[in-house]
């Protein structure tokens, strides 16, 4: 496991990093004075802005997911640290663009506790803010405790499916409610080969054994599922899909979208095999595969994992997937991403 | 006391993340540290009727809702901001009002951080905490004998969450493994408390 990083003063890792992405896509994302990143080239005035707050450690999400079709601000936190709710509501009331604000908030407790205060803390001459609360990660807390549930890579199937409503000119309701549906209509789960350092505390997180692959590990390093040996990525994808197919009970016939996540320092072919892997098995359960994308989305600093996300979409979920967004870490038009 | 809370938090930093890390992701010795650092010297900075218990513990409250980020900073926020408001709507003796102003905050953080007795969280070093300064303020105490006792109540609390399965935070899904580890989040609030018996203890008041 390494355990040095290439930082500078350790304080200021979200403020470097955030810098590092407007420079290096000025045309796409800015970072405001209160450091938050937004769209350089807001969204139309009229349209629901969709907001996040999150602490960095994770990215390309959520810096890099800013742009048209996804995200108008990310306001960010420390690392591995959801952002105050003062800084929230500064964010949030910066973000309007007069059709009120969509703020996305994964389920971890900084996340939400902050997000509520932020918003109990809201005027009547503030914009309209409502919040939803996201989760996809299987681990950690059985179907009866979905409402414990975190948020993992596969928010990324959500974000893009509410990005795309937001841009199409869906009020706050319908957005709401397209987030809600896809969010209960995906599940991940992600397994590690190694855990990753805290660049901060230095502490690690996560130690799997040589040889070994830890099922069921959440964003933070949080290890709830099962350690077992190493064998062939069709035996570990194989292991990973029933349980997420077991608990979303495709029918066969059934169109999904599957995404292969990256928490950080996989081989990219390694990648690649997996997503095979993950194709013929869902072809071989009868379903029928929509879109599927493998890359690095959502990571953990430098864990070496990989997540599994499946959602069951219906048309309209289908249509809004497959709307153009242009962001730093993604940019697609239709089947997929470009570039 | 702010001050005093910043140092030892400080030193224990270390410790903290330690636990942290056995639980969690291993940040929460230096983001409480840097947290309280920061609300100390901001506090410093400002002027105050340092005689409002009322107004600082709001303004603690607020400072460190702002200078932590994550979980730490919305419950601590709301734990000083809930004492504060809470003295501010009170009235009569001091050590009973701030028994008072401690348990309503212990509250307020129920139901913030929807928790209870028992799950492995700060409630658990906090609960104690304002209990014992209600008993002792009704034995006619001073403020530094009470605060002795309920510190080493929240201390007491902390080390017992050694023996529960958490069920909130990040821990929460650790489940059954985190037993025999101290909740983070319970040891750093009965540094806190230690760090305020402890200046009261220096100050013949």
């Amino acid at each position: 496991m390494r355990r040095t990083c290439v930082v500078n003063d350790r304080r200021r890792i979200s403020a470097e990093t955030a810098e590092g992405y407007a420079l290096a896509w000025p045309h796409l994302v800015t970072v405001t004075d209160k450091g938050h990143v937004s769209r350089t080239k807001p969204k139309d005035r009229g349209k629901v802005a969709l907001a996040i707050g999150n602490g960095t450690g994770h990215e390309p999400a959520m810096v890099g997911l800013v742009g048209q079709g996804l995200f108008d601000v990310n306001i960010l936190g420390e690392l591995f640290a959801a952002p105050s709710a003062p800084h929230l509501v500064h964010g949030l009331r910066a973000a309007d663009r007069g059709a009120g604000v969509l703020l996305c908030v994964s389920n971890h407790a900084g996340d939400v506790m902050n997000a509520e205060l932020a918003l109990e803390s809201l005027t009547d001459d503030d914009p309209h803010v409502e919040m939803v609360v996201l989760y996809d990660d299987i681990a950690g807390a059985g179907p009866d405790g979905a409402g414990e549930r975190r948020g993992g890579p596969g928010l990324l199937i959500t974000w893009k499916t509410v990005g795309a409503a937001a841009e199409a000119g869906y009020d706050i309701a319908g957005c709401r409610a397209i987030a809600e549906r896809t969010r209960d209509r995906t599940r991940t789960l992600t397994a590690i080969l190694d855990g990753t350092v805290h660049p901060v505390s230095g502490q690690e997180l996560s130690v799997v054994p040589e040889g070994c692959v830890q099922i069921g590990v959440g964003v933070h390093g949080e290890v709830s599922g099962e350690l077992v040996p190493l064998t062939t990525a069709d035996d570990v994808v194989a292991r990973m899909l029933d349980t997420v197919l077991d608990e979303l009970g495709p029918r066969p016939g059934d169109r999904v979208i599957a995404h292969v996540n990256d928490a950080g320092a996989m081989a990219v072919a390694e990648l690649a095999i997996i997503h095979r892997c993950v194709a013929h098995q869902l072809a071989d359960r009868g379903l029928v595969l929509a879109r599927s994308w493998f890359g690095r989305y959502a990571t953990t600093w430098t864990m070496a994992g990989f997540g599994l996300s499946v959602c069951v979409v219906d048309d309209e979920l289908a249509r809004l997937y497959d709307a153009p967004c242009h962001a730093p870490a993604l940019a697609s038009q239709g089947s997929g991403p470009v570039g | 006391m702010i001050v005093r809370a910043a140092v030892d938090l400080e030193r224990a930093s270390e410790s903290l993340s330690r636990l942290d890390a056995a639980v969690g992701d291993g940040d929460h010795g230096t983001t409480v540290a840097h947290g309280f650092r920061d609300a100390a010297t901001a506090l410093g900075n400002e002027a105050h009727d340092l005689t409002d218990a009322g107004e600082v513990l709001r303004r603690v409250g607020q400072l460190l809702s702002s200078t932590m980020p994550g979980a730490s900073g919305a419950l601590y926020g709301t734990y000083f901001s809930s004492a504060g408001d809470s003295w501010a709507s009170g009235d009569g003796l001091p050590l009973p009002r701030l028994a008072m102003a401690f348990r309503e905050a212990s509250a307020a953080i129920a139901r913030r951080g929807r928790a209870g007795p028992g799950d492995a969280t700060m409630l658990d070093a906090m609960v104690p905490f304002g209990d014992t300064l209600s008993a002792v303020a009704d034995r006619d105490a001073t403020l530094g004998a009470a605060l002795a006792a309920a510190a080493a109540a929240a201390r007491a609390g902390a080390v017992r969450t050694a023996d529960m399965v958490p069920r909130r935070g990040r821990a929460r899904s650790i489940g059954e493994r985190a037993l025999g580890h101290q909740d983070p989040g319970a040891t750093s609030f009965a540094v806190i408390c230690e760090a305020m018996a402890a200046v009261m203890a220096e100050e013949p008041r």
